[in-house]
């Protein structure tokens, strides 16, 4: 009686667990066996080596990493738990795992990260004492997905700084509250419904996974491409027998390939200045203000004052270039080309030297680069055009829609902006779409 | 920032420190800010005028400009004093000076105002709407923040 | 013969700060900076000059002079202070006493204002940050 119970619930939570997907996790090995900790824990997977040893720490510390400019502890999971751990070469980079605890971020060494897997949230068993290998209270549950069973595990009790006692009492609670809080993330918010389906859900991870390996974040800029892209990438890695999540850099790398604008870091050819140029809008004045940002090393605010000396040579054109990365944008002013690559379009715009071409004075003068970060945006004299091309899709969505209107507030009537070949404006109150022959663009009403 | 603005005061701090305090000074990563922020303790502004407006300010906890104006005068100091206090503000001014000298050459014009000291807890800098640029230098007596807040005139 | 007399030692080579008869150089110190002040203090008093008066601006400087004259040898000048700059209190200076002896103290980046304070008068001028060659170096050849 009690097997038949058993069987019709078993039966229940199958069906549950394949209707509602709300709990990501990022699955890895340690000892051979498959472990899981929450997607929302997790800052970012990298291959890192060489830490810098601290004396007289636990030796489960491998030492400290600099991410970036944050220095983090690195933990060795497998020593922590007592398994066996491979010694690594001098030169061998290992598998890690970037948490993000309460108040501090931990890299923790793991043997391979596997892939990110989704399961519903009531489908995760409670830790069972049976699971010898690692401390019960290091567990908050178990799940099975595709055969594999994945031992979750829970960072916070295991690096946090929640008290030991605290920790027994509620570890349970915690989990269940966790699974919770992923509901209502905007990203997954998808209620429990039949319609929920395979795709759907593989196209989510893959969503969350692109903000975590390249930062690009989708939103209604961008929604229609990437749900495109998703049909061709899931028949090429199909046929090729490869997995449709994206596992690394190099995946994210290859699914936004054709998301870039064309001439991306180099100068826009003939054909694409003829197309842009006329979108070029009308003024009444002599001066012509252009933002251009996320410039880079300046190849495209370059393409974009050529354009405009070909088309507007009478106007007082002013463009600024901003980037938040301060090494390209540095470089901008005194950019060098080789000849064999500049278009004969921009040459009488230049001058020969030793080392290769570069832009006239008299037009580096025209264009202002600025080392800015969006997220601290200011107040702009009144713009005519806006050219930003395959930026937004990279800045957090709310700072997305501050932009926009920053854009809006300052652009004159009638002014255009020009945003990425693969992004569309979500909403347009205020605006004009005037989008055609693959330039995504804009004007002011 | 306009870009060209940034080596300048970077590398006239560099130069100024070093001289002054005849040491090692190590240079962080630059970034940005901001422009409204809590300061440290003891800053130094000193304004910008010219073809553009903003200020260049020099941050350090008391302790810091405290040490800094000791090596710089040659006798140990003991409190932030009207001595410390004019010490900090000459470092400010020679530093920014420098910087606006460089700047000239670059065929920028520049026009430097007094330079004005505050001291406290807790303070802010709320001036203009202006993204900061911020340098940290590291120095046996401490750290000091230059943060820089430049923009052109339209 | 040459004999080692005929060189005067580095030991009893008399300081700057004083003149042929022995007698301490008197300078005025005109600076609104009490941390340059002091600075240019210590250099030239270690040099067995006389400092008789400082002032915290150019009027106050103006009027030390006045007071002081003709008992002073030298003024430094800053050239940025508060009421009235150093330029200003040089042209007055120099104005009540045509053979004053100023020399300007400057930061980097005033070149333009200490081109004007050389055609106002001024002997000669060091740029900051201070060190004691430098001022002594200027101060020197201004009293010779």
């Amino acid at each position: 009686m009690d097997n038949v119970i058993t069987d019709i619930e078993l039966l229940q939570q199958e069906a549950k667990k394949e209707s509602s997907i709300d709990f990501k996790m990022v699955t890895f090995s340690l000892a051979g066996k498959d472990y899981g900790v929450d997607i929302m824990k997790v800052k970012e997977i990298s291959k890192a080596g060489k830490f810098t040893f601290v004396p007289n720490s636990a030796p489960y510390v491998r030492g400290v990493y600099n991410l970036r400019g944050d220095i983090i502890s690195v933990i060795d999971l497998r020593i922590f738990f007592n398994q066996p751990a491979k010694q690594s070469g001098e030169n061998e980079l290992e598998s890690m795992i970037i948490v993000r605890l309460e108040d501090h971020v931990i890299g923790i060494i793991v043997d391979e990260i596997d892939k990110v897997v989704g399961i519903s949230s009531e489908s995760v068993q409670p830790p069972h004492p049976l699971f010898g290998d690692i401390n019960i209270k290091y567990i908050s549950g178990v799940a099975e997905n595709n055969n594999r069973l994945y031992v979750i595990l829970d960072v916070d009790a295991i690096f946090g700084t929640k008290s030991e006692e605290e920790e027994s009492v509620s570890s349970r609670d915690n989990s269940a509250s966790s699974y919770e809080r992923v509901q209502e993330e905007p990203q997954t918010a998808r209620h429990a419904s039949d319609s929920m389906n395979q795709s759907d859900r593989e196209l989510g991870f893959i969503k969350e996974t692109l903000i975590t390996f390249k930062q690009f974040y989708t939103s209604s800029v961008n929604d229609a491409w990437i749900r495109k892209r998703y049909s061709q990438w899931f028949e090429d890695r199909y046929n090729n027998n490869q997995s449709i999540q994206l596992t690394g850099v190099d995946d994210a790398d290859s699914y936004l390939k054709s998301f870039y604008s064309p001439y991306t870091n180099s100068l826009w050819g003939e054909d694409y200045i003829k197309t842009l140029s006329s979108y070029i809008p009308q003024v009444s004045g002599a001066n012509f203000n252009v933002w251009n940002p996320g410039c880079g090393k300046g190849y495209e605010t370059y393409s974009i004052l050529t354009m405009l000396k070909k088309h507007k040579s009478d106007l007082n054109i002013k463009i600024h270039g901003s980037d938040k990365d301060l090494i390209s944008v540095a470089s901008a002013p005194g950019l060098i080309f080789q000849k064999s690559t500049v278009p004969a379009v921009y040459h009488e715009f230049m001058v020969d030297g030793n080392t290769g071409m570069q832009f006239q004075n008299s037009m580096k003068d025209l264009i202002m680069f600025e080392f800015r970060d969006l997220e601290n945006l200011e107040v702009f004299s009144r713009l005519d055009m806006v050219i930003i091309r395959d930026v937004l899709s990279f800045l957090k969505v709310d700072l997305q829609n501050r932009v926009i209107q920053v854009i809006l507030d300052n652009l004159k009537d009638n002014g255009v902006l020009i945003l990425g070949q693969n992004e569309r404006l979500p909403n347009l109150s205020g605006w004009e779409d005037i989008s055609a022959n693959g330039i995504s663009a804009y004007r002011k009403k | 920032m306009r870009v060209e603005y940034i080596n300048p005061f970077v590398e006239s701090a560099y130069s100024i420190m070093k001289e002054v305090l005849n040491t090692e000074v190590t240079r962080g990563d630059l970034y940005l800010k901001k422009s409204s922020q809590p300061v440290m303790g003891v800053a130094a502004i000193v304004g910008l005028a010219g073809d553009v407006e903003g200020r260049v300010l020099f941050d350090m906890d008391e302790n810091t400009a405290i040490e800094i104006s000791s090596v710089m005068n040659a006798e140990k100091l003991t409190e932030i004093d009207d001595l410390v206090k004019a010490t900090i503000t000459e470092l400010a001014n020679m530093i920014t000076a420098q910087a606006v000298t460089k700047l000239h050459d670059l065929g920028f014009r520049f026009d430097l105002t007094p330079p004005a000291i505050i001291t406290g807890q807790n303070m802010k800098v709320t001036d203009m709407n202006v993204e900061a640029l911020i340098v940290p230098f590291e120095v046996p007596q401490g750290k000091v923040e230059i943060n820089v807040a430049i923009r052109e005139r339209s | 013969m040459k004999t080692t007399s005929d060189f005067p030692s580095i030991n009893e080579r008399s300081p700057d700060g004083v003149n042929g008869t022995g007698q301490a150089y008197r300078v005025l110190i005109v600076d609104d900076s009490m941390f340059v002040t002091k600075q240019i203090s210590q250099i030239l008093s270690s040099e067995g000059f006389e400092i008789i008066g400082t002032a915290a601006d150019g009027v106050e400087g103006v009027e030390k002079y006045k007071e002081l004259y003709p008992n002073v040898d030298l003024v430094t000048m800053d050239i940025t202070m508060p009421k009235m700059d150093g330029v200003t209190a040089l042209e007055q200076i120099v104005e009540f006493d045509k053979d004053a002896k100023v020399v300007m103290v400057s930061a980097l980046g005033k070149q333009d204002l200490v081109k004007k304070a050389l055609l106002a008068g001024a002997k000669n001028y060091i740029v900051k940050p201070l060190d004691r060659k430098k001022v002594l170096e200027r101060v020197v050849s201004v009293l010779n």
